[in-house]
């Protein structure tokens, strides 16, 4: 029987290739939540407290690519829904994603799939150092869609005016949201030259 | 005891050839093999479990191939990592015994009295609820031992089970690997661990080139390594 | 890690009660916590959550450090929302927030993990419906938590290792070597997955 035989081989690799999925997904997943957790102080070498949650959704989103990198950023929320401690401020459960600022978190699921589906189109056509412009384009594109879903929730939840919960909600982020996403765009342009065969 | 064989096998990565026309038949209870780092000896244990694939020959596990009946042949045979952080996938200790048991179609209580017994077995009850990292790394690689055995597979291979523990753990777990009634495979840089096993591969360049008793075959691999023997 | 939120034994009525029923009663709480609109009944709602917590008899050293952190953002979305939309709408928000924080918290805390997914895996059923598999899910966010204490070691020892060699906080001496060995711990456990024959479905 070669056809069962051969169907058993396709499939035994089909389920290895989702074992090995899900534990990318898995560790992206604990990725944001650990960036989420350290202080970003450190790794900027600023004053100003803030965290590397937006690091970490990005990175998610140009290293895993848009399907598993959003699977990334969902498998995260869901840690949050089942009460772990892993939102910023080390605030977890159901209480998070309907807050105020649960509106990012949204965007976040977008914003992975947005990154991701840009650097995979830079990593295709570009190698090397010259993609880290494309892939810096890539990880800003992510910012407004973010935003986008964030602020209006904002707004609508905490009863403030649009232009209100603009400036409170995205302008003061901006720089920080900025800086983060060349981080994420240096670090996956050095990640395609260490290990080629994942983005292939 | 199950029959494990290679027929002339050999992989490779690209331009690098890792094993080289191995060809045996392993059917003793307790078998070592040692080799220096990238010697290949890691690949051969992968090969019996399916983990990687040879380029060329087959490898069956009695007589199924295991490229062609993976699944059957995983559930023969167990494998154990040298870093049991990564081969715990659950947060706490019953979680990640009760994960092994995942998807066979078994009562909820069976798996529970199941997963009871073997955290008596391996003196591991008192941490049932503790998450996995808060463990030692001697209880580590006694977790993941546990979580393989609850398989109930007929082969053990282990890749390096006690680098990373200390001197005691290192004798207490090989130890515990050598009273095991199933086949027993293990990939060591611990020679003195093999002493009390029934055969010892020594594995260079992807070659086999000892396969003898351990006495002589460790002798041998001293000698390759260039170590003086006092 | 803070422990705050995560399972701690006990044998309370809390932790007798089943998962699903948590979850859906805490579901039920938030959704009227956020039809609270006066700063009493807030400030209510904040007292009978409180009374909830200690029911589950949760050892005061776990809880507070947990409260620290939960005090220092939810007094920074206050005085934010002070300056935004007044006193009034401020105490309404840090009540409503404080109030199904700690609800989430009194859950989580008195339900394993492993029943906390068995409650995902169920609210995750729609999945069939595109053709997912919600036990597929389930365990994927299992693996995600069994992961946090490793990714955080891997930033520790990245940390480590850049303070050994004396280099300066950057991108390429700890942003890099963090998500590649992030990487290869996926290619571990996607390994040890395989091994153990998962996934089954």
């Amino acid at each position: 029987m070669p056809t069962d035989a051969s169907a058993a081989v396709s499939d035994t690799l089909a389920q290895d290739n989702r074992a090995r999925d899900m534990a990318q997904v898995a560790v992206f997943a604990a990725l944001i939540a650990a960036l989420t957790l350290v202080p970003g102080v450190p790794l900027i070498g600023s004053s100003v407290p803030f965290t590397l949650q937006t690091l970490g959704v990005t990175l998610a989103g140009a290293v895993l690519g848009p399907r598993k990198g959003a699977l990334a950023v969902l498998v995260y929320l869901a840690m949050i829904a089942v009460g772990l401690p892993v939102a910023s401020g080390y605030k977890g459960g159901l209480g998070v994603l309907t807050g105020p600022t649960g509106g990012y978190l949204v965007g976040f699921v977008l914003a992975a799939a947005v990154v991701g589906f840009l650097s995979r189109l830079v990593l295709r056509r570009a190698q090397g150092a010259k993609a880290t412009g494309g892939l810096l384009l890539a990880c800003l594109a992510g910012i407004p869609v973010v935003y986008a879903v964030g602020v209006p929730w904002l707004a609508a939840f905490a009863g403030m005016p649009f232009g209100r919960a603009l400036q409170v909600g995205a302008l003061v982020f901006l720089i920080g949201d900025v800086i983060k996403a060349a981080i994420a765009a240096v670090v996956t342009s050095a990640v395609a030259r260490a290990l080629p065969q994942l983005f292939r | 005891m199950p029959r494990v064989t290679l027929s002339d096998v050999s992989l490779s990565y690209g331009e690098r050839e890792v094993l080289r026309g191995i060809s045996v038949d392993l059917t003793e209870h307790r078998i070592g093999i040692v080799g220096a780092n990238g010697s290949g000896k890691s690949t051969l244990a992968r090969l019996v479990n399916g983990l990687v694939r040879p380029s060329a020959g087959t490898v069956t596990v009695d007589g199924l191939d295991v490229a062609r009946h993976t699944r059957q042949v995983r559930a023969k045979v167990g494998f154990l990592f040298s870093d049991a952080d990564s081969q715990i996938v659950m947060p706490t200790v019953r979680e990640d015994l009760e994960f092994s048991l995942r998807g066979r179609g078994l009562a909820a209580v069976d798996v529970a009295s199941r997963v009871d017994r073997a955290l008596v077995d391996f003196g591991l009850a008192d941490h049932a609820d503790h998450p996995c990292y808060l463990l030692s790394g001697g209880q580590k690689q006694q977790l993941a031992l546990a979580a393989v055995l609850l398989l109930d597979p007929q082969i053990i291979v282990a890749d390096e089970p006690t680098t990373l523990l200390d001197l005691r753990n290192q004798r207490r777990f090989a130890q515990l690997l050598a009273e095991l009634s199933q086949q027993v495979l293990m990939v060591s840089h611990h020679v003195e661990l093999l002493t009390g096993f029934d055969r010892v591969l020594v594995i260079d360049d992807g070659r086999v080139v000892a396969d003898d008793t351990p006495q002589v075959a460790v002798a041998a691999y001293r000698r390759l390594m260039g170590e003086v023997v006092r | 890690m803070n422990p705050a939120g995560v399972f701690v034994p006990g044998t309370t009525w809390l932790h007798r009660v089943s998962a699903g029923v948590k979850v859906g009663g805490l579901f039920a709480a938030v959704l009227l916590v956020l039809l609270i609109r006066t700063p009493l009944l807030a400030g209510l709602a904040v007292l009978v959550a409180g009374v909830v917590l200690a029911s589950a008899r949760i050892p005061w050293s776990v809880v507070r450090g947990g409260l620290r952190g939960l005090a220092i953002v939810l007094g920074v979305l206050f005085l934010v929302q002070w300056w935004a939309s007044g006193l009034d709408d401020a105490a309404v928000t840090l009540g409503r927030g404080a109030a199904s924080i700690l609800l989430a918290w009194t859950v989580s805390m008195t339900t394993r993990v492993a029943a906390m997914l068995r409650v995902l895996e169920v609210g995750l059923r729609p999945l069939t419906w595109v053709g997912a598999s919600p036990e597929r899910a389930a365990l994927t966010v299992a693996l995600a938590i069994r992961c946090v204490p490793m990714v955080l070691d891997a930033v520790r020892q990245a940390n480590e290792a850049r303070s050994a060699r004396g280099a300066r906080p950057s991108v390429s001496s700890l942003a890099v070597p963090v998500v590649i060995r992030s990487l290869r711990m996926a290619d571990g456990l996607g390994e040890a997955l395989v091994a153990r024959g998962q996934p089954r479905d």
